[in-house]
């Protein structure tokens, strides 16, 4: 944990997408009509790297992770676009096209998820370590006794002391963060090629986080898997992600490296969340933080043209209440959606 | 600190009591022995981590949980004892805000019967003026005055938090404590809020307990900082000295775990020791000693004294091996 892993070398980029997203749309229908909780989401993520999918409540960004495993599943909710997983040689799989036996083949063994709140996500009334080895009966040709040994060896590597002790343990006799290292052992049982982590820490104290995103980032570096990292936490995206993809009202607003996100956000909402973001890395120079007026418009009753541009300072009528703007590819690394990213005002107030 | 002492705790300990196997009575212990002094104007911030006791202690400053040892002065007065009919017109001088502005608002009152309910108890019968009261506070926290006709379900959580606000400010009180005020909200949203409990602590001449394991809003806005461990305090000092030399070192672990929102700070986690011990059946000695790296046998020993590590500040720390800077 001494060193970010430096995967924001030029090396990566020619690494095979894990996962492709592309023109993702999803549609939830309510007594109100239709609303699109995710619209027109595109996203890769390659072998060995964290992409962060950042936003507030209500931007989609769980949604996402949820229509990418195939769970957001319900009369309600319709899901459009294409989900490719590439998990070897020969030709991706579509996942938005596969049938339920082959979607829950691909699902734990292929790609996991770790959900935020460990407590609902375990079964209750099965002991931990019969979780970790059911996962591992239910994807490969092995019996009970090897597969519950395979789950003493993964409990010790989220670093749980005392596995065969606690492997016996029931949910509820683990703390929190005992709790979610188990959900990471559930998750990676079949060594997944991508992992979704949606808000993994958030219900977990400041010093088990720094424990649990340690440990995905040291997983991650032994395995070589893809992570999707779901959270609201800048500070979290800031020490985990490689790249951000930020998103505002269902729509992925800019994406960046890291680095480039932090030193010279283009989207005035990027820009406007960093700004109010309080820093306990430096001292404060006054008392006040610099917010953004308002809060993010409700799914159905989102403005028209750029969901931003009411709260935004900068928003042009005529213009940015008029058309949403489209992601708009700068060099390789980045795109924004904005009209007025190229103007000057925009790239002088990258530092502010 | 100001030289007038608004809260002054001392000895305070809070108990529970709690039932395990075999129906035996526990007592649980959620605030151990805490000394502490608020001056007046002062922001004093009370961090750490679920469990540490911290929102028993700020309900307890406000006796809204009773103490099981120790006293409490308010402006001088002892509040601990005092019989509930002469408590009530001190009730007026300290108010909360809670932590989900979600849960604390009656769902089936209006927004300008929530914040005016605190006026109509200490007896503000005319309700002309009552009306302008709310009006007034409306105002003062950044909502219109057509929101006093709504229910909170109608409103956004920054707006919710905002009415939790009014409502607290409604009687001009002293002494607020402020039980994670942001921690439901989003940044955006969160950091509107920050800026106004700040701008109405300068101009109401208030005092703020702002609880919170927000560390980055602690650095922000407190001019002091206690940190709390097992239901002790194990630091206390102003919030650079604290954040710039910590003393203790479960402050140290605290500090080091915060993900700070800039890809190139270091971030090097100290990875500690098990995990935080039940509070019903504490280590002796010093609580944090099972999972310190500079524990010896004097810790076990004997649990160490809230004491003063620098001459001349008001940095104090709870250790027998504190850092050295």
């Amino acid at each position: 944990m001494t060193e970010r892993m430096p995967n924001r070398d030029a090396a990566v980029l020619n690494l095979p997408n894990v996962l492709e997203v592309r023109g993702l749309n999803v549609h939830i229908a309510t007594d109100d009509g239709e609303l699109c909780a995710v619209a027109d989401a595109a996203f890769s993520v390659r072998d060995g790297e964290t992409l962060a999918l950042v936003g507030e409540s209500g931007a989609g960004k769980s949604m996402t992770a949820l229509a990418v495993m195939r769970l957001a599943q319900s009369a309600a909710i319709r899901v459009s676009g294409e989900i490719l997983l590439r998990t070897g040689e020969g030709e991706p799989l579509n996942l938005l096209a596969l049938n339920a036996p082959a979607i829950r083949a691909v699902r734990g063994r292929l790609a996991s998820m770790v959900f935020q709140e460990p407590m609902t996500s375990l079964n209750p009334v099965l002991r931990v370590g019969d979780q970790i080895a059911e996962a591992i009966v239910a994807h490969e040709a092995i019996g009970w006794p090897a597969a519950r040994a395979r789950a003493l060896d993964l409990l010790r590597l989220v670093g749980i002391a005392d596995a065969p002790a606690r492997s016996r343990t029931f949910p509820h006799e683990l703390s929190g963060g005992m709790r979610q290292r188990v959900m990471i052992a559930i998750a990676l049982a079949c060594r997944p090629r991508l992992l979704i982590a949606d808000e993994p820490t958030t219900a977990l104290d400041v010093t088990v986080q720094a424990q649990v995103l340690a440990l995905i980032r040291s997983l991650q570096k032994e395995l070589g898997m893809a992570v999707l990292f779901i959270t609201h936490d800048l500070g979290v995206v800031a020490q985990i992600a490689d790249r951000v993809a930020v998103m505002y009202a269902g729509r992925i607003v800019e994406e960046a490296p890291v680095r480039d996100l932090f030193a010279a956000p283009r989207h005035p909402y990027t820009q406007g969340l960093l700004r109010s973001m309080p820093n306990a890395g430096r001292a404060a120079r006054s008392h006040r933080i610099a917010p953004i007026p308002g809060s993010m418009p409700s799914l159905a009753r989102l403005p028209l043209g750029c969901a931003f541009h009411p709260r935004c300072e900068r928003a042009e009528p005529g213009r940015c209440d008029a058309g949403v703007p489209a992601l708009e590819a700068i060099g390789d690394l980045r795109a924004v959606r904005c009209w007025r990213w190229r103007e000057p005002a925009l790239a002088a107030a990258e530092n502010g | 600190m100001p030289a007038r002492e608004l809260i002054k705790a001392q000895q305070v300990s809070v108990s529970f009591e709690v039932r395990r196997a075999g129906w035996r009575r526990h007592a649980f212990q959620a605030v151990r022995a805490v000394d502490l002094t608020i001056g007046e104007g002062e922001v004093l911030a009370l961090v750490g981590e679920s469990g540490s006791g911290k929102t028993t202690l700020g309900r307890a400053l406000l006796r809204l949980i009773e103490v099981s040892a120790g006293t409490i002065e308010f402006r001088g007065q002892l509040i601990t004892g005092l019989a509930p009919a002469a408590l009530r017109p001190l009730r007026r001088e300290m108010q909360i805000i809670f932590q989900d502005p979600f849960a604390s608002l009656d769902p089936r009152m209006r927004v300008g019967d929530i914040i005016a309910e605190g006026l109509r108890i200490h007896g503000v019968a005319d309700a002309a003026a009552r009306a302008a009261r709310v009006a007034q506070l409306l105002a003062q926290v950044g909502l219109e005055p057509e929101h006093a006709w709504r229910f909170p379900h109608a409103l956004s959580g920054g707006q919710r938090q905002r009415v939790g606000i009014a409502r607290a400010l409604a009687l001009n009180p002293r002494f607020i404590v402020a039980d994670e005020p942001v921690s439901s909200l989003d940044v955006s949203v969160q950091a509107q809020i920050i800026n106004l409990l700040y701008e109405l602590k300068e101009q109401l001449s208030l005092t703020l307990l702002f609880i919170t394991h927000n560390l980055g809003v602690v650095r922000l806005i407190a001019d002091r900082v206690a940190v709390m461990y097992l239901g002790r305090i194990v630091e206390i000092a102003d919030t650079e000295s604290l954040f710039e030399r910590p003393a203790h070192p479960y402050t140290q672990t605290l500090l080091a775990s915060i993900p700070l929102p800039d890809p190139n700070a270091k971030f090097e986690p100290v990875a500690l020791a098990g995990e935080m011990p039940s509070a019903l059946d504490p280590p002796s000695g010093c609580a944090f000693r099972t999972r310190c790296t500079r524990a010896s046998a004097q810790c076990a020993a004997l649990p160490p004294p809230l004491d003063k590590v620098r001459g001349g500040d008001a940095h104090s720390a709870a250790c027998w091996h504190p850092i050295q800077f």
